[in-house]
């Protein structure tokens, strides 16, 4: 009963999501959009369990003065910062603007951007062609780098076309079979979920 | 042998603190001192340029951002970019966010732009910023079935009293779709290119380019290739800016990284044919 | 509206959490995770505020405007928060199984389509084309390269012959596609720093790189007399 009304809920729902895309039917086209716009908030109100989640975490790591305490502080003070002045002011308003440009930017391109000298240390370290299956993968990684940076060009004009030509032809090729094959995994999980055979999204003891 | 004095051992165990300083200063040095070489302008980049020039005056064109605030360095000066583009053609923009970063940089593009947002005497009539749209390729699909199915606009406006918003009744109004991601463009072909024939434009970082490939140009009519694309949409609509600037230091970093490759494998090679 | 002083400020604090974020690049440190701290907090809390934003304007202003219908999706929100509760831990899931239900199928229904058929289509290419032989040929890598790739993935029988040719043309079509994403990824990180580095140009955030300069010289000298060697960092 408890595992087999959300099984049931799961499998209605999907099947009337199908059914929309498919069939021009007035009841089911409604019932599906108006599902759909409410799911939206309902999505948007699960934001909740990770704030809680997350505040639980760092509350514990404080009270029990495990290590990294003063970063779970500074955490959760952060947290509610942003949360209050957000909540008050608006989102909209110039000053959460101007804490949104001058601290969530230039932290998330930091981290993200420290991927990139990783990346180089990478190369240098491991990129070596053992095969000729890691040669083709090496030769194709130079020509496109040398072809999308202007230098490339100023070397020889065919860098850019080369570089152009590996994007649209023989990557066209391995990405076009990567979606495809993507989706029929995609498929084949549906029609698993359909059976009741999947169960990891309804949580620990399903 | 490799012995521990053996310079192919010395390559091999580099500090990669140097590696990390080299290339710090391959991409620093550049940008205070620029060689100036010249950008050329790739087909995909020519192809949006091309369409947005070819829609009539006036069309209805969506700016879906899908990105987070960690591609703004890549994905801001593209919207920069090709919004200056739609203001010159007197498009009517339409500004949506599926990622909660977006309405942000939303925000950013119309004051940069046009020098203001909401307050405006245009807004509402020819651009808005309709914000953050949550739940996914839900919220897509709830947007492209009913675009005023958002009640308010990023600053509080009823959209239903936007002029902008009056004609539309579905996606299939909208003349061009152009997204702005860091993930993914297959939802936005799923969701407004297959089922209302939207075209779409990818503004996209230069990882997801090789994604965007099978669908180019069928359904992605054309894209930017993450901070060159930029570039070079700075150099069409003659708005030169922070991407054209930063192509002598992108040159110098692949460089770099070429030639580490290179000395690598070199060294690799050395070791390798040496009797053991 | 924000003054010159807020301004400046803006730029040393953004220059100043970059740099605290880079510190990880000599070693992890306590700086450098209390950006990652600062991250995670402002971030949730941003993303916190624009969820509810939406449920506000999109849920709670109709509902209270007299759209009693929105009272339902409300109502069968706050199940949800039977996470964290172990006896009536199964609430949870009522709601669950509706937001993953309808997700996967909006995806699965559009999905069938946009990566399955309309893949297929693009790739039923003119296999020859009179007088256009460098058409023809990228057709028939395109072609070739799509068929051979997914036969390179079926692993349920020994592939022989022709199929085996087929499927190792499949998996170097498959190895320039990752070399490309390499090159890609590669260029995108180099934008990021690009990026970051502009903005530490900015006056006043400069005056912070010759500083950051110092406490990297300093912490390079403390460790080697510290240790005899510095620490070799991850990566």
């Amino acid at each position: 009963m408890k595992l087999k009304v959300p099984l049931g809920i799961t499998i209605i729902l999907v099947l009337l999501q199908v059914a929309d895309y498919y069939f021009k039917v007035p009841v089911i086209n409604t019932a599906a959009a108006n599902l759909t716009v409410a799911i939206l908030v309902m999505s948007a109100i699960a934001v909740g369990i990770g704030i809680i989640s997350l505040t639980r975490i760092h509350v514990r790591r404080i009270v029990g003065k495990r290590p990294h305490s003063l970063e779970s502080a500074i955490m959760l003070i952060t947290l509610a910062i942003f949360i209050l002045v957000g909540a008050v002011l608006g989102s909209g308003d110039p000053s959460y603007v101007y804490m949104f440009q001058n601290i969530i930017v230039p932290l998330d391109s930091a981290m993200f951007s420290l991927a990139g000298f990783f990346m180089a240390s990478a190369a240098y370290r491991a990129f070596r062609a053992r095969s000729r299956e890691a040669l083709a993968l090496l030769v194709a990684a130079v020509i496109v780098m040398l072809g999308q940076a202007p230098i490339g060009e100023t070397f020889w004009s065919g860098f850019p076309v080369l570089s152009q030509w590996i994007l649209d032809v023989p990557n066209t090729g391995g990405v076009r079979a990567l979606i495809m094959g993507i989706a029929i995994g995609m498929l084949s999980l549906t029609i698993r979920m359909l059976m009741g055979h999947e169960k990891g999204y309804l949580g620990t003891g399903a | 042998m490799a012995t521990e004095k053996d310079w192919t051992h010395k390559l091999a165990t580099i500090d990669p603190r140097v590696i990390f300083l080299l290339l710090f200063i391959c991409v620093g040095a550049p940008l205070l001192m620029p060689f100036g070489l010249p950008v050329g302008i790739s087909p995909p980049t020519t192809s949006t340029y091309k369409f947005i020039e070819g829609l009539p005056s006036g069309s209805i064109v969506v700016s879906a951002f899908d990105m987070s605030a960690a591609v703004a360095p890549e994905c801001y000066p593209q919207v920069a970019a090709f919004t200056t583009h739609l203001k010159n053609k007197n498009h009517k923009i339409i500004e949506v966010a599926f990622d909660s970063a977006g309405p942000m940089f939303a925000d950013q593009a119309l004051k940069d732009v046009f020098g203001a947002s909401k307050d405006h005497p245009l807004y509402g009539k020819n651009f808005v910023n309709l914000g953050y749209v949550a739940g996914g390729e839900a919220a897509m699909k709830a947007f492209a079935g009913d675009p005023k199915m958002i009640q308010k606009d990023f600053y509080g406006k009823d959209v239903k009293d936007l002029e902008i918003m009056q004609p539309l009744s579905s996606a299939r109004d909208f003349k061009l779709m152009i997204v702005i991601s860091g993930s993914q463009v297959d939802n936005f072909v799923r969701q407004f290119g297959d089922p209302h024939g939207v075209p779409i434009v990818g503004a996209v970082t230069a990882v997801l380019v090789t994604r965007v490939m099978p669908y180019y140009p069928a359904k992605v009519v054309g894209y930017l290739n993450g901070l060159r694309g930029a570039a070079e949409y700075e150099q069409l609509v003659k708005r030169p800016g922070i991407a054209l600037a930063g192509m002598d230091a992108q040159s110098a970093a692949h460089l770099l990284v070429i030639i580490f490759i290179l000395v690598g494998n070199v060294g690799y090679i050395v070791r390798k044919r040496r009797p053991s | 509206m924000i003054g010159l002083d807020a301004k400046l400020l803006g730029i040393i604090l953004s220059g100043g959490l970059t740099l605290m974020a880079y510190s990880f690049l000599y070693r992890e440190n306590r700086v450098s995770r209390i950006a990652e701290h600062i991250y995670l907090g402002a971030a949730t809390g941003y993303g916190a505020v624009l969820s509810g934003k939406y449920v506000y304007d999109n849920a709670a202003v109709p509902l209270a405007k007299g759209n009693a219908l929105w009272a339902i999706p409300l109502l069968s929100s706050l199940l949800l928060y039977f996470y964290f509760s172990k006896k009536h831990f199964w609430l949870y899931r009522l709601p669950t199984a509706a937001i993953i239900g309808v997700g996967t199928g909006i995806v699965v229904a559009a999905d069938f389509r946009t990566r399955l058929t309309e893949q297929i289509k693009a790739t039923l290419l003119p296999l020859f084309i009179v007088n256009k032989p460098y058409e023809t040929i990228n057709n028939l890598i395109i072609i070739f390269g799509v068929v051979g790739a997914l036969i390179f993935f079926y692993f349920s029988k020994e592939l022989k012959g022709p199929t085996r040719g087929l499927a190792d043309f499949g998996k170097y079509i498959l190895m320039v596609t990752f070399g490309a994403s390499f090159g890609q990824t590669f260029m995108a990180r180099i934008s990021l720093i690009i990026g970051r580095v502009q903005s530490l140009y900015v006056w006043p955030a400069s005056l912070l790189l010759p500083l950051a300069a110092i406490l990297v010289a300093v912490a390079f000298v403390w460790d080697r007399r510290k240790q005899g060697k510095p620490r070799v960092s991850t990566g």
